[in-house]
């Protein structure tokens, strides 16, 4: 499962073995979930030494190793010295796994490192200045972080029945993810950081990176909402809450008047995470009120979410790769794409409509589910005179986000003279047919 | 033996439409006898269904086939066959086919000939279904199908010439304009009658669910019945007047009379079809279908008095629509304009008759109406005809520049004179004997004011129809004419000479008055009183014969040679032209109607747009945009790019976050 570690000196030889590496890796998930089938999610848990193999963390995981497959080849198109690139996407995509996995408080500090330092080695790689003034900030910020998810997971652990420890925990361990996750008010460094530097790295760790933060915080919130009194829960739900609605808003708003495709993006990302953490604000609660429906609803929604998010992004960030020629890619000079490069352009559009959540694609599905959860009606504390208030202001962000989403699509297809270079990018541009797939399947998979 | 193929009675026409809009295009007088051929069976087909229906008795049958159910009812699609429905679909089918026949000449020259001969088919399919009809679903539709026909009809030259237009260019009567255009008028046809016909859907609806039934022979069983859930609800005359709506609208009574004035801007073989002899006559068929159903069972269960004042109402109407119609066409100066206020004039009688049901014996009254529809679908068609040819030759509407036409059109004149004769009422032609009836009747019931406005009526019907005449046909030549051809010529021809054999037949006891009157009151399922026809009132017949008579001499003496004298007496000035002002525009009902109601809804849609622009367009498409624009750049310049800046919002953040979990926690 960790066996991921093969690289080489020869450029395309590491591609290569990374890619036999992480086809292996999969192999090895599918072998150990075999015997469960679908049916998995966390209440079924195996436990193997702190490690859990559940439907959570193989989610997680063959999304982040599916995702890194589909970038891996993307290394070929930096400047240089690619083979490097290639080892630290696979220790980030070693990370995730880990950190998806464990509840054991070494392997999670272990897992959040390994993700950190490879996310901005993978940033300072790629060589250019944008790349490199990003990967500072981000080092920086990452730095304050770590000692954050640290000093938390210390707290979470020490607190036996103590709550108020707990619930500082958790609160500092919300600030840690803030910061990877690119939640506001911690999400500063994000526009920059993916805004500016080299797209491919950026697909990545657009992609996946967050992903393993993610899946942590559903481990602890699981633990901790069952251990907090109602009144301590509750208000670790309205911070949820905030952060989500703050993300949600910063986000879509944030990228409505930009003009920079790349940039635009990054506030996308932001967006979605913001949806993410609704997800896990409903999960919360519903421990908290015990309404299993809407916790398996908010579940499985998130779930569907990282990947349909993860396959995404990694096709957003290698097409702008492809399209960019000099340094900054805008709307204008996308135009004329469409008639260039058709099937590309195809799959782009494909891709901007899962984020924007249209049937019968895999985001909309997860964005569905985790809308629907938050509707439930025994959650009162998402209710305002009956009207489930969180849902409709998710329903109104992501109704904004179609103006800026349809503005790429929209300067795609015009007329005019752009060309792009796809060269080792098509593979994860096309993983959007396996979003439609995925989506159309979905429905079928899901009443077995 | 089944009769379900006298369904093609009025499925022909339909299929005649359809195929003859192709072939329209390139082939036209292939068109027209194609049309005409799918007439032609039909009203051959009509024949053999009176004697079908003769052979049953007159009893009502139905034939027909199931079409869809919904709820627990299903509705089929087929025939009622009885004496009203035979009769009526017989009088229908051979007026369209000679009219068709008539229209295969008149329509030669003319570019629209295959929109033409689709929506005459149509027109004849769907009234022949109107007529037919054994359901109230199947009778809307066939009522509907007219409407759109006669929309398309009536609007066909659409270019709106100023030769086809109705009415005086530049003459306005309180603001309004007195012309009409053929779209306008075709659009004026179509909002009246539908605007009506809203009522008789809610009539349609609330009848179905008092008796859970669309079928018209079901409901006649069941009348009592319905007529007594609906009493108690106290619904019975709301229910009455709203059912009746539409066939007010459709038969031209006040206030729903204006369409039928500007529909003259349709070709004359249309105003003869549609606005004289079949359409119009759609809503007397149905009072003549169902108010006898009315009538008995309000009798039956002794609810007489409640239901009275709705037929005092369709009588009242009926009387006032006839003499506001007859004063009109006093001082018209078309002759197609003459004609459509005779129409409207003449059909008052008809309701006349029906309301008079309540006061006098039912089945006379009716049987007067139904005789007096026949009669006047015969005359009103041939001057209709006639007066086709007339314009046609003299290429003008204005009888003006008409005259002395007696002179090269020797059988137009006989065929007019004869209709002329009939219309006004003297004997022996059919006109005379039930307008009389009529009459008689209204005398008889002692409603005063009714019998008076009937009478007068009388009077200036024989002088406005005699004034046409003389001024059409009297004095010198203006112009080289000639007798139209024999497709225009022997229907109108053959139709006047039929008005003077029905009258002639009319009155023997063994015979046609006699016959049609049982055939109507045998009719079925209603068991109304049947006492022989009654012999005439001595001083109303006279009363009325010297009326016509009067108006006839008046009219002949006023315009025999000294043509201009009348019109120019009264265009001089003081109250005389006030008057004539008055009547000439309509009453100002027109001005009155567009000023308060089109002039309304304007005004309002005019309201409604400002705030649609200016509201709602400007919030979605200039407000919210704007706002959030500025939001989002003013959220943008939070990105610096100094590190420390962002630490410092991420402790921020971190402090904010403390904030919040101690104001929680204390609140708790």
């Amino acid at each position: 499962m960790i066996l991921t570690l093969l690289p080489s000196s020869w450029k395309k030889t590491s591609m290569v073995l990374g890619e036999i590496a992480l086809a292996l890796a999969a192999g090895v998930w599918a072998y150990s979930i075999y015997p469960f089938h679908l049916q998995l999610l966390e209440s079924t848990r195996v436990p193997f030494g702190g490690f859990y193999i559940d439907g959570l963390s193989a989610t997680v995981s063959l999304t982040a190793i599916l995702v890194g497959m589909l970038v891996l080849p993307a290394s070929n198109r930096l400047k240089e010295s690619s083979w490097q690139f290639d080892f630290a996407l696979l220790l980030g995509v070693a990370g995730t796994i880990a950190l998806s996995s464990s509840t054991n408080a070494f392997l999670i500090v272990a897992g959040w490192g390994l993700v950190a330092v490879s996310s901005y080695s993978m940033v300072s790689l790629a060589g250019d200045r944008g790349s490199l003034t990003g990967s500072i900030k981000y080092a920086f910020m990452s730095a304050l972080s770590f000692q954050f998810l640290v000093v938390s997971i210390f707290l979470i652990i020490s607190s036996t029945s103590d709550f108020k420890i707990l619930t500082l925990g958790m609160i500092l361990f919300l600030v840690a993810l803030g910061f990877k996750g690119g939640i506001p008010p911690f999400h500063m460094w994000l526009p920059d950081v993916y805004g500016y530097s080299d797209p491919v790295p950026v697909s990545m760790l657009s992609s996946t990176m967050k992903l393993g933060a993610l899946a942590l915080a559903i481990r602890l919130l699981d633990l901790s909402a069952l251990a907090l009194p109602i009144a301590y829960g509750k208000i670790l739900v309205i911070l949820l809450v905030i952060l989500s609605i703050g993300a949600m808003l910063v986000g879509n708003l944030g990228g409505l008047t930009q003009s920079e495709v790349q940039r635009m993006m990054a506030y996308s990302s932001i967006a979605h995470v913001g949806y993410m953490v609704m997800a896990l604000a409903v999960f919360t609660a519903s421990l908290i009120y015990g309404v299993p429906q809407a916790e398996y609803y908010a579940l499985v929604g998130l779930l569907i979410y990282f990947a349909s998010y993860a396959l995404s992004k990694a096709g957003v960030f290698a097409f702008i790769k492809g399209a960019m020629h000099s340094s900054r890619l805008t709307l204008q000079s996308m135009e004329g794409l469409g008639s260039a490069s058709p099937l590309l352009s195809g799959s782009l559009l494909v891709i901007l409509l899962n984020l924007i959540g249209v049937p019968p694609l895999l985001g909309f599905w997860g964005k569905l589910f985790i809308f629907a959860s938050a509707a439930n009606q025994s959650i009162t504390l998402f209710f305002i005179w009956g009207f489930p208030w969180f849902t409709l202001v998710a329903i109104a962000n992501s109704a904004l986000s179609v103006f800026y989403y349809i503005r790429v699509m929209r300067s795609i297809y015009l007329p005019g003279k752009a060309t792009g270079n796809f060269k080792y990018l098509s593979p994860a541009i096309l993983s959007s047919l396996g979003l439609i797939i995925l989506g159309v399947l979905l429905p079928l998979l899901l009443s077995v | 033996m089944s009769y379900l193929y006298l369904n093609s009675i009025w499925l022909l026409p339909f299929f005649g439409a359809v195929a003859s809009l192709p072939l329209g295009i390139n082939h036209k007088k292939g068109a027209s006898l194609l049309s005409s051929v799918f007439l032609a069976i039909p009203a051959l087909l009509s024949i053999y269904m009176v004697y079908a229906a003769f052979s049953y008795g007159f009893k009502p049958f139905i034939t027909g086939f199931g079409w869809f159910s919904f709820g627990s009812t299903q509705v089929s699609v087929g025939i009622l066959v009885d004496g009203l429905s035979s009769l009526m679909a017989l009088l229908v089918a051979w007026l369209s086919f000679s009219i068709a026949v008539y229209s295969y000449e008149y329509m030669e020259d003319d570019p629209g000939t295959h929109r033409y001969w689709f929506f005459f088919d149509f027109f004849v399919g769907s009234m022949l279904l109107l007529v037919l009809a054994n359901n109230l679903l199947l009778l809307l539709i066939g009522w509907e199908g007219t409407t759109l026909s006669s929309y398309a009809l009536i609007g066909h030259w659409y270019a709106d010439e100023e030769q086809r237009w109705v009415g005086d260019k530049n003459r306005y009567a309180l603001g309004v304009p007195n012309w009409s255009t053929p779209s306008n008028s075709g659009v004026r046809a179509i909002v009246f009658t539908s605007f009506a016909d809203i009522g008789f859907i809610i009539g349609i609806g609330m009848l179905y669910q008092v008796a859970g039934t669309m079928s018209i022979y079901t409901i006649s069983q069941e009348m009592p019945l319905i007529l007594t859930s609906l009493n108690r609800e106290g619904l019975l005359l709301p229910f009455l007047f709203l059912f009746s709506m539409g066939a007010f609208a459709k038969s031209a009574q006040f206030p729903f009379h204006e369409w039928l004035v500007t529909a003259m801007t349709g070709p004359t073989s249309v105003s003869a079809l549609i606005h004289a002899a079949t359409m119009v006559n759609a809503g007397v068929y149905f009072m003549l279908r169902f108010m006898p159903m009315i009538i008995s069972g309000a009798q039956s269960i002794n609810i007489m008095s409640s239901v009275a004042p709705f037929f005092l109402y369709i009588a009242v109407i009926g009387a006032f629509t006839a003499f506001m119609m007859a004063s009109q066409a006093f001082v018209s100066n078309e002759l197609k304009l003459i004609l459509a206020f005779s129409t409207a004039s003449q059909l008052g009688y008809m309701f006349l008759a029906v309301g008079l049901a309540a006061y006098v014996t039912p089945s006379v009254a009716f049987f007067s109406a139904f005789s007096h529809m026949i009669s006047q679908a015969l005359f009103k068609a041939a001057l209709f005809l006639a007066a086709g040819a007339l314009i046609h030759e003299y290429s003008s509407r204005y009888i003006k520049d008409m005259g002395g036409a007696w002179h090269g059109m020797k059988w137009t004149t006989i065929a007019f004179l004869f209709a002329a004769l009939s219309l006004s009422g003297i004997p022996p032609f059919s006109g005379f004997w039930d307008k009389d009836l009529i009459l008689d009747l209204a005398f008889q019931s002692g409603i005063w004011p009714v019998y008076l406005l009937g009478v007068a009526g009388a009077f200036m019907t024989s002088f406005y129809i005699f004034r046409a005449f003389m001024l059409a046909f009297s004095g010198p030549s203006k112009k080289e004419i000639k007798e139209p051809g024999h497709p225009m010529l022997v229907p109108y021809l053959a139709l006047g000479i039929i008005t003077l054999l029905f009258g002639v037949i009319w009155p023997y006891p063994v015979n046609a008055s006699n016959w049609m009157y049982s055939v109507l009151t045998e009719d079925s399922f209603v068991k109304l009183a049947m006492p022989p026809l009654p012999s005439f009132n001595v001083y109303s017949l006279s009363l009325s014969l010297g009326l016509g008579l009067a108006g006839l001499g008046f009219a002949v003496y006023a315009y025999l040679g000294k043509r201009e004298l009348l019109d120019a007496q009264l265009s001089r000035g003081g109250i005389i032209a006030g008057l004539h002002s008055f009547l000439y525009d309509r009453w100002y009902i027109n001005s009155i109607y567009y000023r308060l109601i089109v002039g309304g809804f304007v005004d309002i849609s005019r309201v409604l747009e400002t705030t649609e622009t200016k509201g709602f367009d400007y919030f979605y498409n200039g407000f919210i945009p704007s706002a959030l624009s500025t939001v989002s750049v003013k959220l943008r310049k939070a990105q610096c790019g100094s590190i420390s800046k962002y630490l410092t919002a991420l402790f921020a953040g971190l402090f904010m976050m403390m904030l919040i979990y101690a104001l929680l926690l204390i609140l708790r």
